[in-house]
């Protein structure tokens, strides 16, 4: 998937500016959310990768067949109990976005954290796309639910094994820094098991 | 090593062919190279049977950062892939290439990864290399430009071996960091790299495009190694066959490149299949010669007709550049940048020089911020050596230095490294005498700077005399001498020109007339950089003018889309202006808008968030009213109002923000009134300072913090973000300051905000600090030792008013 644009769900900025029921927006409010989703749209570069292994249980938790990596946790291996293969994915709406927010919010906190809500729904929108297009290329069955590292106890160090099994860096463009921080900020990374 | 009397095969991919043969993944897949070196050899055999002229030793991630937890050093692992090449090659007439691939880390201020330190981790792996026998390194795979700039520093100033550099592009001709081909050609070719190109990234078929428009802008030596196609994500191969692999690859050779070979997904069959055709090709040296570009990592100016140099970002003769240039206060020279590249300048002139301050420390600093937030070039200009040499370092693309003059001493310190670097230069036709009145005296002091230039190897194309302008209102001076030295030193000497306009009117009023004729006279004898202020609409009009009538804008078309827009805003404000006199003259109340809220009044301004109507609102007041009285009778309950609506679910944080930004319009309007009326009241109402901890580079939730504070009046020093807790107690100290605000959002970060607390105390500084972020709690922010927990905005706010008062 190289290419993918949509429009963005005004509810789900909304609920990523911490928007609370029943406030009554400002003309202005809803003249930067207008602004803020054209410019996301016009700023996203989409790019993601994926690849599919099988599977094993062990006693960490989950090993990745073919790979010296174990996906470690109690919360990944529940996640994953049932399934005997998995798909890994990473994608980011790229690194314009960033710099677009960063310039924004050098004169206008309220326009910045409505953009960068945007970049942040776009981003969640995009990874839902992407896992409708891997289910219409797997051999079988569909990807379930998400799962990343960082939720649980699924150790954000992880973000090391998809970084090499994804090749993030030349197949989407995404770079962890030292602190495992993804740069694109608006990128995600997750694995699904498959289901029958 | 030629380049040009045949096309040379370079090897294909190392980890495809490892995989293939089974070779254990460890940590790293340089460790190979060392445990099992037969493994690696026997990859690096296969190349040179099927035909490779050059092979890249397996050195790609043997630096420092990726074998942090290697029980290899660098210096082992890239010695023990240099010796497995040389003997895989034997006697062959076979060259080995040190690859050099990204460090793996971010550098600033995306990342953690200091410019210095990825210089120390190339320079360690080159010496290793150069040591152990390479003949050539590569900067392979590469996606940052600046990165890429550490790596041909460390090679030129450690080896001497050539330098080739490769980095992976998107269709787009832009790599995933944004850096654009031209780009990365200009800036290459200007530092004296010896061949670029694109490896990685696609297949050959979709690098067409990018290679060729690497030689329109550049004519070295091009390179390149495809992916075999695109990859297939079910079965993780790679979707084109080595007949078809080959067949695409002949774009290339038809083009003139001087190296091919293949990236992921290659193999010895793609290798022998382009040795079997690169003998019906050879390849071109272009030739176009040098051209007089400017580029940063993003973009590039080609400067073939008049350019606007935006001269703002300057201290000489203003305050509150000054001032913020000494809190640090980056925003506001950002927001000058942005401006001016808003206004139409295509190159920005960098001054950060007043009396008291580190100006080199500070250059880096607004350097490295100024290039992570616009594209234009810029023009670095100092009188200090060092500062322009340290910009020049760190500067991502090919910059102007601003300047030296006719004087020996100032050219032998700069233009060494104006070559070094690949900057382009700035000569003042004057010399420790004094300015020459007569246009031949300038035109003699000119030809000497172009002499010692041409001495030092800089480019024609890349000097821009400035035949400098002398104030008419002293009759002596004539600015026909200006303009004439400008015709005769671009004649002449076949150089570029450059001048600051203004000064031309000083002493006299209605400098504008003056100010725009003088530019126009220039740019008609041929200026090719104005410096001016692009805010002054009167002086952006005379350059859109003179494009359109010197035909570099044929048919005026896009002055007619610029003037067109800013004439029908002027119609709509005096439209509006109109309106406003004639409900004014009417003079009826105003409504209340649903809410209650009451049209015209500072309350429903700062409400809304309405930041004009705001300013317009306070400027009416202050006819009738004292400054202080509107800010605690209006300004102060007007923000109460709406901290009180955020608290009770009534409003949500982006309208918290728009409500705190119109007010500060307000207090501008004040500040403002009360500098003119000489009120000497102090109307900050404490000093703080905040930042986002080492180690963090989330400063989202810091800058909202910051803006809140600052609406409520009180004055912020904003360290950034990713900062050093030395830095912090640093500026606690030197500022006496007694309230720190630390935001951290990650839970890894948050240790690095205890230190910095911790360090704060053991240093003794008489200050409080509060702390927030998305991780922290009450509890936790007392666990590390801080003195208060603000959840948001507001709350730190509150806590602000309630320590100060």
């Amino acid at each position: 998937m190289t290419e993918l644009t949509f429009e963005n769900d005004k509810s789900e900025v909304l609920r990523y500016c911490g928007y609370r029921r029943g406030v009554e927006l400002t003309e202005l409010t809803d003249e930067m959310i207008r602004d803020g989703m054209e410019t996301t749209n016009r700023l996203a570069r989409i790019r993601s990768y994926w690849r599919l292994f099988d599977i094993e249980k062990c006693e960490e938790g989950v090993a990745l067949k073919g790979t010296d990596v174990v996906f470690k946790g109690q919360g990944i291996s529940r996640h994953l109990m049932w399934d005997k293969q998995v798909v890994l994915m990473c994608i980011t709406i790229g690194p314009e976005f960033d710099r677009e927010v960063k310039r924004v919010m050098l004169d206008d906190a309220a326009r910045g954290m409505i953009l960068n809500s945007c970049g942040a729904a776009l981003v969640e929108k995009a990874i839902d796309e992407l896992q409708k297009e891997i289910d219409t290329q797997l051999p079988s069955g569909h990807t379930g639910d998400r799962y990343s590292p960082g939720y649980g106890d699924f150790p954000i160090e992880q973000q090391d094994d998809f970084m090499k099994l994804l090749d993030m860096t030349r197949t989407a463009g995404i770079r962890l820094n030292s602190s495992y921080l993804m740069n694109p900020e608006k990128s995600v990374t997750a694995v699904a098991g498959i289901k029958d | 090593m030629e380049y040009f009397d045949r096309i040379r095969v370079l090897d294909g991919a190392m980890g495809t062919q490892l995989m293939s043969k089974k070779a254990p993944m460890g940590k790293v897949p340089e460790e190979l190279n060392i445990t099992h070196p037969e493994i690696v050899q026997e990859v690096h055999k296969e190349y040179i049977e099927a035909g490779s002229d050059v092979i890249y030793a397996h050195t790609f991630s043997a630096n420092a950062y990726k074998l942090r937890d290697s029980e290899y050093t660098p210096e082992e692992l890239v010695t023990a892939a240099v010796k497995n090449a040389k003997e895989a090659v034997g006697d062959k007439d076979v060259m080995v290439a040190a690859s050099f691939g990204p460090i793996g880390d971010i550098l600033e201020p995306f990342g953690n990864l200091k410019f210095d330190d990825a210089y120390d981790m190339y320079k360690e792996m080159m010496v290793a290399a150069e040591k152990a026998g390479a003949d050539l390194f590569v900067l392979e795979t590469q996606t940052d430009l600046l990165e890429v700039k550490a790596g041909v520093l460390a090679a030129r100033e450690n080896c001497s071996l050539p330098i080739w550099v490769t980095m992976t592009f998107e269709a787009d001709g832009r790599t995933f960091t944004g850096v654009l081909a031209e780009a990365m050609a200009i800036t290459l070719e200007a530092l004296g790299v010896d061949a670029i190109g694109v490896n990685c990234s696609l297949g050959p078929k979709e690098l067409v495009p990018i290679v060729k428009r690497m030689r329109e802008v550049s004519d070295l030596p091009l390179i390149v190694k495809p992916n075999a196609g695109l990859p297939d994500p079910v079965t993780n191969t790679y979707n084109l066959k080595a007949e078809d692999f080959a067949e695409q690859m002949r774009a290339f050779m038809e083009m003139g490149v001087s190296f091919v070979g293949g990236c992921c997904g290659t193999d010895p069959e793609y290798i022998k299949g382009l040795v079997n055709i690169r003998n019906e090709y050879k390849p071109v040296k272009s030739e176009k010669g040098k051209r007089p570009y400017l580029s940063s990592a993003r973009a590039y100016v080609n400067i073939t007709h008049v350019n606007v140099v935006g001269e703002r970002i300057n201290p000489t003769g203003k305050k509150k550049f000054q001032q913020a240039l000494l809190d640090h206060d980056l925003d506001y020279v950002m927001n000058q940048a942005l401006e001016q590249v808003g206004a139409g300048a295509t190159v920005l002139d960098v001054n950060v020089g007043i009396p008291t301050v580190d100006e080199k420390a500070l250059m880096i600093e607004v350097v490295k911020e100024l290039q992570t937030m616009v594209d234009t070039p810029l023009q670095i200009d100092s009188s200090s050596v060092e500062a322009i040499e340290a910009a020049l370092r760190i500067y991502n693309g090919k910059p102007i230095i601003n300047s030296v003059n006719a004087d020996d001493e100032r050219l032998d310190a700069i233009l060494p490294i104006a070559k070094k670097y690949g900057a382009a230069v700035v000569g003042l036709t004057l010399n420790e005498e004094g300015i020459p009145q007569k246009a031949e005296e300038r035109v003699e002091m000119a030809r000497h700077i172009v002499e010692k230039c041409d001495e030092y190897g800089i480019p024609r194309c890349d000097i821009y005399i400035d035949c400098l302008t002398q104030t008419v209102s002293i009759a002596e001076n004539r600015a026909e001498d200006t303009l004439d030295a400008i015709r005769r030193v671009k004649s002449e000497f076949g150089v570029k020109t450059v001048l600051g306009v203004s000064n031309i009117s000083f002493g006299l009023p209605k400098r504008e007339f003056i100010n725009t004729t003088f530019l126009t006279l220039a740019m008609y004898a041929g200026l090719d950089l104005a410096i001016i202020n692009p805010n002054n609409a009167a002086m952006m009009g005379a350059f859109d003018a003179f494009l359109t009538l010197s035909a570099v804008d044929p048919g005026g078309a896009a002055y007619a889309e610029k003037y067109a827009v800013i004439a029908a805003r002027e119609k709509e404000q005096a439209a509006l202006m109109k309106t406003v006199a004639d409900a004014g003259a009417a003079a009826q109340p105003a409504q209340a808008s649903g809410d209650g809220l009451v049209p015209g009044t500072i309350l429903y301004d700062v409400c809304k968030g309405l930041k004009d109507s705001t300013a317009e609102d306070v400027k009416k007041l202050l006819e009738t009213k004292d400054p202080m009285e509107i800010i605690n009778g209006e300004l102060i309950p007007a923000l109460d109002k709406v901290g009180e609506d955020f608290e009770n679910h009534r409003s949500f944080l982006p309208q918290l923000l728009s409500s705190a930004k119109a007010a500060e319009a307000g207090f501008a309007v004040i500040k403002e009134h009360m500098a003119k009326n000489n009120v000497g009241e102090q109307i900050s109402k404490g000093r703080i300072v905040i930042c986002t901890v080492k180690g963090d580079v989330h400063d989202i939730g810091k800058n909202i913090v910051k803006t809140i504070l600052e609406n409520y009046g009180f004055s912020v020093l904003d360290l950034g973000k990713d900062v050093a807790p030395e830095t912090v107690v640093e500026t606690v100290k030197r500022e006496n300051i007694k309230l720190v605000g630390l935001s951290a959002l990650m839970t890894t970060t948050v240790a690095s905000m205890e230190e910095t607390i911790r360090q704060l105390r053991e240093a003794g500084c008489d200050c409080k600090v509060f702390v927030g972020g998305a991780v922290l709690t009450y509890e936790y922010a007392m666990k590390i030792g801080a003195d208060y927990y603000t959840k948001d905005a507001k709350e730190a706010a509150d806590l602000a008013k309630r320590f100060f008062s």
